[in-house]
């Protein structure tokens, strides 16, 4: 089935269908409610309502941009509302203790290299600003347009290039400097 | 630092969702929508309601024109063409309030389900 037909389906009333978005989108959109709001229960907190927001607006979704790009300007507008709106704290979180992706057949030590460069990575965009973490995840990991990104977070074409060429140089200073630390 | 090098490295920045994130969220959907059906079908409909009013007015006042009309003059002044018009009138007049309220009613409806889409 294609994501229009699972759409039809869901607007049918078949909410079963609806399983297939969380599953296919949670993931992400956990990681750009992290980004913003850098603290993991109030992620989860943050996607659950963007799917539910997601699901009683999905008859809004006019196919004009793709489903992802829709929903994760939900989840990011969701995320910013709860960050204006609450107190934080920022918990601080070993990444090595965090699930993660299905390890890669390699032999032991290259996975111990692989958990430690991904723990280096995220001590890195946690360390970043918020919005300039939110555009490098969107364009790296997602491989959203700039155009894309425009409609997600609703800043200007110009602000978002300036950023992500902001973040890819912060980024790779971090990564210098985290990875000789480490 | 080279953009091929970038993806790679962010490719491990990806988070996962906890395992029963996904039941929390179907379960609140359904929860939601077994509420909204309750509520749908315990509100009435807001054009009986209206309409029970102001056709109730209406006719408490053709009936309170009629007894003035048959004490000042019987039986004939409530045939006579004076009480007709009047009466005319006022049904006239309370059919036409009655239709701009139904279509108030729905256009604030209207509103309504825009601003729920919006937010």
């Amino acid at each position: 089935m294609s994501e229009k037909q699972y759409i039809e389906s869901v607007l049918k009333g078949n909410t079963s269908s609806f399983n297939y978005f969380v599953e296919t989108y949670q993931d992400m959109a956990i990681t750009i409610a992290y980004r913003i709001c850098r603290n993991m229960q109030d992620a989860e907190d943050i996607v659950q309502n963007a799917f539910v927001k997601a699901f009683h607006n999905l008859h809004t979704f006019r196919y004009d941009s793709k489903f992802s790009t829709w929903f994760y300007r939900i989840v990011y507008n969701t995320a910013i509302k709860q960050i204006n709106t609450s107190i934080y704290t920022v918990e601080s979180i070993d990444y090595n203790d965090m699930p993660n992706d299905t390890y890669s057949e390699k032999n032991v030590l290259d996975k111990i290299e692989e958990d430690e460069k991904k723990a280096v990575i995220n001590q890195v965009m946690e360390t970043m600003p918020r919005d300039e973490s939110l555009i490098l995840t969107l364009y790296y990991l997602e491989e959203n347009s700039i155009k894309e990104i425009v409609q997600i977070t609703g800043f200007t074409e110009s602000n978002i290039k300036v950023k992500l060429h902001r973040a890819r140089k912060r980024f790779g200073e971090l990564v210098t400097s985290f990875g000789n630390i480490n | 630092m080279q953009e091929d090098e970038l993806k790679q490295l962010m490719k491990g920045s990806k988070l996962k969702a906890s395992e029963n994130l996904k039941y929390r969220i179907i379960q609140q959907i359904e929860s939601e929508k077994a509420l909204s059906k309750n509520k749908e079908s315990l509100k009435p409909s807001p054009i009986f309601g209206n309409m029970f009013a102001i056709f109730g007015v209406m006719y408490g006042l053709i009936i309170g024109l009629g007894i003035m009309f048959y004490i000042s003059g019987g039986m004939e002044q409530i045939l006579s063409g004076q009480f007709i018009i009047i009466a005319g009138m006022i049904a006239s007049i309370s059919g036409f309030f009655w239709l701009i309220t139904v279509f108030d009613d729905r256009r604030h409806e209207k509103l309504m389900n825009k601003k729920k889409t919006i937010s």
